[in-house]
């Protein structure tokens, strides 16, 4: 997998969309390309996926941290995506056997504001009742995953977020595809279901 | 059409990318099947675009922790070596000054012993001492003399009623 090059000149940089220029992953010397292109991604999907933001801020920068310093490990086996989200899964898993983190879970932890993630629904052209139904159908959705076991919202996340195949997912959770297959049928009827409900 | 509705599970599969090739011929002549697929992508893809755009939001504005992988490791290895000279310092420094501290003042005090007067000197302060207290005696009387007061210690009670016969 590739990625732009970091920490070039700004005529250089304009020319290198025009051709662009890139460099493999294991010659990066700089984190904040690799923080650039997939924070945001890792963020959502562990915020999601642990659903407590204040956690996967934690989760999302550890993982990169892994990534940037195991970066000549990475083999093009998988997609550079797969290989960070099986990261962010063993970072995650490390972060909720502790007990450390059981006990701060129990005193104190940050839920999703649903409505605070729906104000980010982009206003294009649509309309305010349009608005209104996108943001009811962001609530609900982040209403049935928290409802979900923690392997079946990773799966569904993994599915239909970050657009990972079954293989794809089997490998970034050490599971068989037929277990992915099962939790994610799992979680799909939940969700549809939840869905399919008034708010 | 194959048949009526496709059914919850086979929906599913197709959403999971396992649909079959029924499924699918279904899907191209009914209408209302491929509504309800499209109601679920179109949620999800809503749904997608404000996590992801709430999150860049949020990596906004969390940038500054990783420029600290930025800076260079010399200023921080010079730091740490300065921190350790100075916790050096304090703890071997300070005991050894303020010993030397202590041993400056034994220095500097003199014993009582070693201010050991000269017989002549003695005998000069002597002389100074009694021609003060001659001068004393001899000045001129006391005004509460006058009024036959006691001027020293009051006596004690006997010594009081005797002066009264008196």
């Amino acid at each position: 997998m590739y990625c732009t090059l970091a920490g070039m000149a700004c005529e250089e940089a304009i020319e290198s969309r025009l051709r662009v220029r890139l460099c493999p992953i294991s010659e990066l010397d700089d984190i904040d390309e690799l923080v650039r292109l997939h924070r945001a991604r890792l963020l959502r999907f562990a915020t999601y996926a642990t659903g407590d933001p204040d956690l996967a801020e934690t989760i999302a920068q550890d993982t990169l941290l892994r990534a940037f310093n195991n970066r000549k490990s990475f083999r093009n086996k998988s997609t550079l995506k797969t290989w960070l989200t099986g990261i962010a899964i063993n970072v995650m898993r490390d972060h909720l056997r502790t007990k450390k983190y059981k006990f701060w879970r129990q005193v104190k932890s940050s839920a999703i504001d649903v409505n605070e993630m729906a104000s980010f629904i982009a206003a294009g052209g649509s309309n305010p009742e349009g608005q209104l139904l996108a943001k009811e159908r962001v609530a609900l959705l982040t209403k049935a995953l928290g409802k979900l076991s923690h392997n079946q919202r990773a799966i569904f996340l993994m599915k239909f977020s970050e657009d990972m195949s079954i293989i794809e997912i089997s490998e970034g959770l050490q599971m068989t595809a037929t277990t992915v297959r099962t939790h994610l049928h799992r979680a799909l009827k939940a969700v549809r279901s939840q869905l399919g409900e008034k708010p | 059409m194959t048949q009526a509705h496709l059914s919850e599970e086979d929906l599913d599969d197709v959403l999971i990318g396992l649909g079959k090739p029924e499924s699918d011929a279904h899907l191209v002549e009914c209408e209302i099947c491929r509504n309800q697929l499209e109601e679920f992508r179109s949620g999800v893809q809503v749904f997608n675009q404000a996590s992801l755009a709430w999150s860049e939001a949020r990596t906004l504005k969390a940038r500054p922790p990783f420029n600290r992988s930025k800076a260079p490791q010399t200023v921080y290895a010079f730091v740490g070596w300065a921190l350790a000279a100075a916790v050096l310092l304090l703890t071997i420094g300070v005991p050894v000054w303020r010993h030397d501290q202590r041993h400056a003042l034994n220095r500097g005090t003199v014993p009582v012993e070693a201010l050991d007067d000269s017989p002549a000197q003695i005998a000069q302060d002597n002389d100074l001492l009694r021609s003060v207290d001659e001068s004393l005696n001899t000045s001129e009387a006391s005004p509460i003399s006058e009024y036959h007061m006691l001027d020293g210690p009051q006596p004690h009670r006997k010594a009081k009623q005797e002066l009264r016969h008196q």
